[in-house]
């Protein structure tokens, strides 16, 4: 791991990001985009799930919209913040903050799509949790770097 | 006073000292925003894909907005107040920098766009509430505001990289 983080820092591609402050700014605003999107499905889609929004409407009418919001999101935040992280990949990968903000987005987007047929309120409940503890960690993890 | 020596004097409130002095306050404060943007932009843009016909095509389009509203209103209270405590703190580098004035321009150019629909567009809901496919000029409305909202977003974190 260690050595695969360490050639990952040293490769051309971060060494392309980390020299250019242009590339890293184009890359974050792409990266918080990303964000935006995933926060913004993840409510719609959730609250639906719960019942708070569109109460009288099917779930999936609702929820399907909300998750593929959050896949597009996804498609944007983690190529981007793949390349981002590339520059300070050893110091970023012992971080206590970053190591939990992975272990969200794999739960929660296991959560969002592995059970997204089962539009239960629990489910919902559970995915609206896990992607509001997401972006409190994403924002820890500006506040503590 | 011009709006450079507003800039100035904001800068020299206790509320800039207290963003940029304090350990925590500006990130603090960042980590508001953000979470106020992801409230506030997230939620607009299902109005927009409404209004676009894209999303609960069956659902009126009052009952959407009705439902949205409050999530939508908090969010924006929250980013609005949280960004302007933050330009207190750099007032001046955001006077200067392009990528503020675009994203002011952007953020003008939303609330125009809302301010019209809601005058002109929204006079007439009652004729077609229900329609699946919005009129032109709603969808209009709609398209303007995502675009709008996106540029923000991208110019807002363009702006934080070279403005320091």
């Amino acid at each position: 791991m260690e050595a695969a983080l360490n050639w990952y820092q040293g490769s051309v591609l971060a060494s392309a990001v980390g020299n250019s402050p242009t590339i890293t700014a184009m890359l974050s605003a792409l990266h918080a985009l990303g964000f935006t999107f995933i926060m913004g499905g993840a409510l719609f889609a959730n609250l639906g799930k719960l019942g708070v929004l569109f109460p009288s409407r099917p779930v999936q009418e609702v929820a399907g919209p909300g998750s593929r919001l959050i896949a597009l999101g996804l498609v944007l935040s983690l190529p981007t913040g793949l390349l981002l992280f590339g520059p300070r990949a050893l110091n970023t990968a012992h971080n206590p903050t970053f190591q939990l903000k992975l272990l969200l987005i794999v739960t929660a987007s296991a959560v969002q799509f592995g059970l997204q047929r089962r539009g239960t309120r629990a489910i919902g409940g559970l995915g609206l949790m896990l992607w509001i503890a997401l972006a409190l960690t994403a924002c820890a993890f500006i506040l503590l770097e | 006073m011009t709006l450079l020596q507003i800039c100035e004097w904001l800068e020299s409130t206790r509320l800039a000292e207290l963003v940029t002095q304090s350990t925590y306050g500006f990130p603090i404060v960042v980590a508001i925003h953000l979470l106020g943007l992801g409230l506030s932009v997230g939620t607009v843009i299902w109005f927009d894909l409404r209004l676009l016909g894209k999303v609960l095509t069956s659902t009126p389009v009052s009952e959407v907005y009705r439902r949205l509203a409050p999530v939508m209103v908090t969010g924006f209270v929250v980013m609005f107040g949280s960004g302007a405590v933050i330009f207190t703190g750099f007032a001046t580098a955001a006077y200067n920098n392009p990528y503020f004035r675009v994203k002011l321009a952007m953020i003008v150019l939303a609330g125009v766009n809302a301010a019209l629909f809601h005058v002109y567009t929204q006079r007439r809901l009652a004729g077609w509430d229900s329609w699946s496919q919005p009129p032109a000029s709603a969808r209009a409305a709609g398209t303007i505001s995502i675009v709008s909202w996106v540029v923000v977003v991208l110019a807002g974190r363009m702006m934080s990289y070279t403005m320091f």
